[in-house]
């Protein structure tokens, strides 16, 4: 199935995925065999300019982060292909990744987590700049101090450990330690959803300032919408494991397709008592990932379901500029 | 930043043990006093209200030093009503609603000074005017879980995952209404289960936690809540933990139940748009004290403090057009010795010579709209 694929370079597409899907064993025989498979991220596709944002947006358990981390071939993918600056490395070994990795980096969701409590700032941001050799080593520590100037931190933080700051301060440190290796592509997952209102501010406008000077791209994944508005171009929404909706940032948001989407938008609370929003308020939970309804995925949910719904999965089409939906009602 | 941020000598840190060892003896003695029912009788200042905090002081007697969590605090909640108490993490929200059920873990947190005024309803159907912050320890069951019910932030944490769910709604019942029998209590459950939209309650009332999503669990936080028929609950950031999708179904559901159950709402969260769907009246909090009140209006449309207008352009919302968004620079100051002065001050782009001063009295700008800030002091000297 995979030699009837032609890649086709597209020389502005840095990042490229192509029916990439990611299936979990949750029961094994004795014999290694497996019985039964959570899909987590089933048939993603999509395509990312070099200084593009793509959010990510979805409820708990729809595949979100899985994706993020197939990306960047943290977990490898089951199925599908994943073409970054024109490679395809979707079979990549992991030396051959390790390349690669210096140009893919992340951002994770927890800062208080995701850095090792053991060393200073300084160990934790020269580390990787001396272990990919970006820079000589009598220069690392003026570049780190140089990259710590960049994301907000004081120099004298050089000598401080993780635990010396709050959360807004940790966060960016994982921004400078993300951004220490020159990388092109940076996953964010969820940065700014453990942070206080006025301290996410902050860490978005970061982010934006320094996809400007030094010209990332971003996958923005994230369950707070009016955060994804902000920073994205383009927005992808997800729904067990499903990419149901993409599009640009403005076709998404002035003309949802997809059920979903809308229920999603309606669903954000907004900061003005006299705004009485005219709410679809879904019925039910989010079906288990590991057993899936038939037919279309959101069924269960949907107020617009018909009898199709629950037979046939409905087919990705794109409805024009490449504003992608699957359901059913679109015709 | 250095001089703040230094460790303490043993010298200090033994000084400051003795004198919260001493604090805390007198207040834990003060907690577990028995006393008559007049000691603790109080009035209301205006008979609509149901709740009337007045210069609250909570403190942790902590081995740094004592953390003045909430540090001055009054406001009231009326009847029927939903009053939102807004602020970032460590600002004395959730810690305010602790004082109100007392449920400070102690010794380390007490009640330190002020009053809790609570209109109960007693069994007769006459009122009675509580202070619920000096009430002896060993009566507050009169009160705590009966008339003032919480729900808690996280659904997957407060309920017991040995029991079923019948057990605990059956227990609510048992407390509260000695004389109840097994099938009443059960009767009971299953119409709370009912009340908060659950389809098949007799299932559920037979099921344990685990078996249950995020969202049917915050059901049956809320159908405990409910089940003493309290006069206000307090919900402590009832859907921070859930999906999108499902906050809208339990903000739905409050708002429905407040109506049935003719009561008051203390809801208790971060997210202003919550606050402006939910609440009548605001409380803004920061760093252990209220720096403006008022109707949700008069917040929304008319912030005074430069924190609310802060905190309202930092929120992205769905038709901003901006390319960066407004933030207050900064971070919330260290909760231990707190300087004299307003405490926003190192984070205020309008602050005047008058902010080095003392810390900013509680001023009236319209009947129902305060607010904690020198700019305004002028206003209050002309009229």
């Amino acid at each position: 199935m995979a030699d009837e694929r032609i890649f086709q370079y597209n020389s502005d597409a840095i990042l490229e995925v192509q029916n990439l899907r990611k299936c979990f064993p949750i029961k094994k025989t004795i014999t290694g065999k497996v019985t039964q498979e959570l899909i987590a991220v089933d048939d993603v596709s999509f395509k990312l300019s070099a200084g593009e944002t793509l959010g990510i947006v979805g409820e708990s358990g729809c595949g979100k982060t899985t994706l993020g981390r197939a990306i960047l071939k943290l977990h490898q993918p089951t199925s599908g292909r994943i073409i970054f600056e024109g490679q395809d490395i979707t079979d990549y070994k992991s030396s051959q990744m390790r390349e690669i990795r210096r140009k893919m980096q992340i951002i994770f969701q927890d800062p208080y987590s995701s850095i090792p409590p053991r060393s200073t700032v300084g160990g934790i941001l020269s580390e990787p700049v001396s272990v990919h050799k970006i820079v000589p080593k009598e220069q690392v520590k003026d570049y780190v101090l140089d990259l710590m100037d960049k994301c907000g931190l004081r120099d004298y933080y050089y000598e401080r450990y993780p635990h010396e700051f709050s959360g807004g301060q940790r966060q960016r440190i994982c921004i400078a330690r993300a951004l220490s290796v020159q990388p092109k592509l940076v996953i964010c997952d969820e940065p700014v959803s453990a942070l206080d209102v006025s301290i996410q501010a902050q860490i978005i406008n970061l982010l934006k300032k320094l996809q400007k000077d030094m010209n990332l791209t971003y996958v923005f994944i994230s369950h707070d919408l009016s955060v994804v508005k902000f920073i994205s171009d383009k927005i992808g929404v997800m729904y067990l494991g499903n990419m149901v909706e993409y599009g640009t940032k403005a076709d998404i948001f002035s003309n949802p397709l997809h059920p979903y989407t809308q229920a999603l938008f309606s669903a954000i609370p907004y900061p003005d008592p006299d705004v009485k929003m005219n709410r679809i308020i879904l019925k039910g939970d989010i079906p288990s990932p590991a057993n899936p309804p038939r037919g279309c995925r959101f069924h269960t949910r949907c107020p617009y379901a018909k009898d199709i719904c629950k037979e046939a999965a409905p087919e990705y089409k794109d409805y024009g500029n490449g504003h992608c939906a699957a359901c059913h009602l679109l015709g | 930043m250095s001089e703040k941020n230094r460790h303490l000598t043993g010298k200090e840190i033994r000084a400051i043990a003795k004198e919260n060892k001493r604090v805390m003896k007198s207040l834990e003695a003060y907690k577990n006093r028995k006393a008559n029912e007049a000691e603790y009788l109080a009035h209301l200042s205006d008979q609509n209200n149901i709740l009337e905090i007045d210069n609250l002081h909570t403190y942790f007697f902590t081995e740094q030093g004592v953390v003045k969590a909430v540090n001055g605090v009054s406001f009231d909640i009326p009847k029927n009503s939903t009053v939102g108490v807004v602020g970032e993490s460590g600002c004395g929200k959730s810690v305010t609603s602790m004082s109100v059920m007392r449920l400070l873990q102690g010794p380390v947190g007490q009640i330190y000074s002020g009053s809790i005024r609570f209109a109960s309803k007693e069994a007769d159907g006459s009122e009675k005017i509580y202070d619920i912050a000096k009430m002896p320890i060993n009566e507050i069951h009169r009160i705590r879980g009966n008339q003032i019910a919480m729900i808690f932030q996280e659904p997957m944490t407060s309920l017991n995952p040995v029991f079923t769910i019948g057990q605990q709604l059956d227990e609510v019942t048992f407390i509260h209404k000695p004389q109840a029998t097994k099938a009443d209590a059960k009767a009971k459950s299953i119409e709370m289960l009912n009340l908060v939209g659950i389809a098949m309650p007799e299932r559920v009332y037979a099921s344990f936690p685990h078996e249950l999503s995020g969202g049917m669990r915050q059901r049956v936080m809320i159908a405990m809540a409910l089940a003493s028929d309290p006069r206000l609950i307090i919900a402590d950031e009832p859907t921070t933990a859930l999906d999108v999708t499902i906050q809208a179904q339990i903000l739905d559901l409050l708002r429905d139940l407040k109506n049935k159950i003719d009561g008051s709402i203390m809801l208790i969260t971060h997210d202003l748009g919550i606050i402006a769907e939910m609440a009548d009246y605001v409380v803004v909090m920061y760093a252990g004290r209220v720096i403006e009140k008022g109707t949700v209006d008069e917040i929304f449309h008319n912030p005074m403090h430069p924190y609310t207008i802060g905190l309202q352009k930092s929120k992205p919302t769905l038709d901003s057009s901006s390319d960066t968004l407004f933030n207050i620079p900064g971070n919330v100051p260290n909760p231990i010795n707190m300087p004299d002065y307003c405490y926003f001050k190192e984070r205020c782009s309008q602050c005047t010579y008058a902010c080095s001063g003392k810390y900013p009295e509680m001023i009236q700008v319209s009947p129902t709209h305060f607010v904690a800030c020198h700019l305004y002091d002028k206003e209050r000297e002309n009229g």
